[in-house]
């Protein structure tokens, strides 16, 4: 019968208008929201910038001017013209503290994401798939965590293992990872009883591939999105840590820890703490920003 | 040890005797649990290359035996016999030749493929886990001749769900169903996501492959012209019970059971001549975990007496098919 002819209609008619690819999708969303290409040129100029440190930076960040303390930026009365941001209370370049303080908060941001996201995914993959008793046992921790305010669990957990910046870290993860075990478990719960889980499953397909090839990468939009927006927000909190001192100890050049060293100096020299505020401003606004538009991306009830 | 994949002379390829598949729920706080009857004793056999459809309304168990045959879950009670060899619990090795026999196709194309996997890492895995003895580049070939089989471009191999028409990805289920040629495929309501110009092409590809490869069809579906065009054999389901079965035409013909002459009734028919006469059905499918007394349709049934809410019918033979109702020779 004409059974033959009707198959090559229809296929014909999908060869011409080839759909794009996801990715080729993602980015025509992404590139209409103007403060997402802003977040993403700044974190580029960041990444940059902390990348290549050693050789950006006028200046070793810990090295002293004992002819040069608490000089200000260029443009103002009494500046010294080799320190474009002017010194510090001990005579340290603040400009070559700030562009080796990228690669500290860089890497903060970036492990501190890391370590939770695959702490979070693996546990909320886990209470999603299995349900039952695992479920409440890890989803009311999670409660229980995210209870208690993230900066106080934050310094108790440091409190308990000791200022340092490994420490910190791995203190904001802890606290951070209740958000990415949510969300997991959540999109899990979600996929769970769609058809092509059912179907992998009577191909024959063990828990372990259900959840990690088959589950997780249908999951992985809001976590992506979440893990953007918690890149800012590690780097928020190490800030914070690092201004009660309890982060980043001196000399490291850490953002928040040179606030803290600042302090005494905000009536008097206010370049030194106002640098700093900047930077982390600037940061964290740049990956708000460019979460927001990863999220208008990647979720599809925001597309027309 | 009896294998699932060796038939036996006299031996039906799928025996399904007595199946019953209960859910519990709960009914809130306070209250005891409740017991759904979802599948409440059904039996049948099913022969190599024959389609025997289940139809019925929405609730009435024909989904839940689809998840019963394909061991998605487990029945209740009641056995399952493949080429005679009981299904029960199934060791890693048996569990293996099972697959290789039972295959499943689902209804939304949409929902029943991987978004985030190319059709040629959809079509694998079931090769990849169920034939270890072949390599890499043996199963890429036996996707391949797979999507030739169901009409698919070798192209087609390193695209996406998403950028193929709904026709076409249910093709794709098709494929994934065949490649582990199995003896028997579920097919529940594999064509009723479609538009209608499409769902002929599916159905005829159905057919095809069914004289090709010898599969049978347990085609489960509420489209009654559907039913009527592939099947060998009806099996018409109320609340989890089988009302009646028999041959297509003469239950398309001359449907016996009050049931099924309300189901057949209620399916348009453009020329009045050929319109059965049938009281309209009344009232709504009752509950499952409350059902009627006796016979669970009696509340509904136009023919219903005293006996009918007493005495629960069993399935009978009569002229040539199985009906489970007491007045069935005074209906007829």
């Amino acid at each position: 019968m004409s059974n033959q002819t009707l198959k090559t209609t229809a296929e014909s008619a999908d060869i011409h208008a080839a759909p794009p690819t996801p990715f080729q999708e993602f980015w025509q969303y992404f590139r209409r929201n103007r403060g997402a290409l802003v977040g993403l040129i700044v974190i580029g100029v960041i990444l940059f910038v902390a990348a290549f440190a050693q050789y950006i930076a006028p200046y070793d960040p810990i090295t002293q001017d004992r002819t040069a303390f608490l000089k200000p930026p260029f443009w103002m009365e009494g500046a010294d013209p080799r320190y474009w941001l002017g010194t510090d209370a001990v005579g340290r370049d603040i400009m070559s503290r700030l562009i080796h303080g990228a690669q500290l908060s860089v890497s903060i941001g970036v492990f501190v994401v890391i370590i939770s996201m695959v702490a979070g995914i693996t546990l909320g993959l886990v209470a999603g798939y299995f349900r039952g008793w695992i479920e409440v046992g890890v989803m009311r921790l999670m409660d229980i965590m995210l209870a208690l305010p993230s900066l106080v669990l934050a310094l108790a957990i440091v409190a308990i293992l000791g200022p340092g910046l490994e420490n910190a870290m791995l203190a904001i993860a802890i606290v951070q990872l209740p958000h990415y075990v949510r969300l997991t478990r959540a999109s899990v719960v979600s996929e769970l009883n769609k058809e092509y889980v059912i179907a992998s499953q009577i191909a024959g397909a063990g828990h372990t591939r259900q959840m990690f090839i088959n589950i997780l990468p249908n999951c992985m939009a809001p976590l992506i999105v979440q893990g953007t927006l918690g890149v800012s927000s590690a780097i928020l909190d190490a800030a914070a840590l690092g201004f009660l001192g309890l982060g980043a100890q001196p000399p490291l050049p850490e953002w928040g820890t040179m606030l803290s060293e600042a302090r005494e100096f905000v009536g008097s020299a206010w370049w030194v703490i106002t640098f700093p505020g900047l930077c982390i401003l600037t940061t964290v606004l740049a990956f708000n920003l460019m979460g927001d538009g990863l999220r208008d991306a990647l979720d599809p009830k925001m597309k027309r | 040890m009896m294998s699932f994949l060796d038939s036996k002379p006299g031996v039906p390829l799928l025996e399904s005797d007595d199946l019953v598949r209960h859910y519990t729920v709960s009914r809130g706080l306070g209250r005891g649990d409740a017991v759904v009857k979802a599948l409440d004793g059904v039996s049948f056999t099913l022969e190599t290359a024959k389609t025997l459809a289940v139809v019925g309304e929405s609730g009435c168990g024909k989904s839940t035996l689809g998840r019963q045959l394909t061991l998605i879950e487990k029945p209740s009670a009641g056995a399952l016999k493949i080429n005679g060899a009981p299904v029960g619990k199934l060791s890693d090795a048996d569990a293996k030749l099972f697959r290789r026999t039972v295959q499943m196709i689902f209804q939304n194309p949409y929902g029943s493929l991987n978004p985030r996997k190319k059709v040629g890492q959809i079509l694998a895995e079931p090769v990849l886990l169920n034939m270890d003895h072949l390599g890499r580049k043996e199963r890429t070939e036996r996707v391949q001749e797979t999507m030739a089989k169901v009409g698919l471009r070798p192209e087609f191999i390193g695209r996406y769900p998403h950028m193929f028409s709904g026709g076409q990805r249910q093709r794709i289920a098709i494929a994934r169903a065949l490649i582990l040629e199995p003896k028997i495929i579920v097919a529940d309501e594999p064509v009723s996501a479609l538009d209608v110009s499409v769902q002929a092409q599916v159905l005829n590809l159905m057919m095809d492959l069914q004289d090709e490869m010898n599969v049978a069809y347990v085609f489960i579906s509420h489209d009654l012209s559907v039913v009527r065009h592939i099947a060998d054999d009806v099996m018409v389901m109320y609340l989890g019970r089988v009302a009646e079965k028999g041959p297509t035409e003469e239950l398309f013909k001359r449907p016996l059971h009050p049931y099924t002459r309300a189901l057949l009734a209620s399916a348009p028919r453009i020329d009045p001549a050929q319109r059965i006469k049938s009281e309209p059905l009344t009232g709504e499918l009752p509950s499952p975990i409350n059902p009627p007394s006796g016979c669970t349709f009696h509340k509904r049934c136009p023919f219903a007496t005293e006996q009918c809410a007493q005495i629960r019918p069993e399935l009978r033979p009569f002229d040539g098919r199985s009906v489970a109702c007491h007045r069935v020779e005074e209906i007829s």
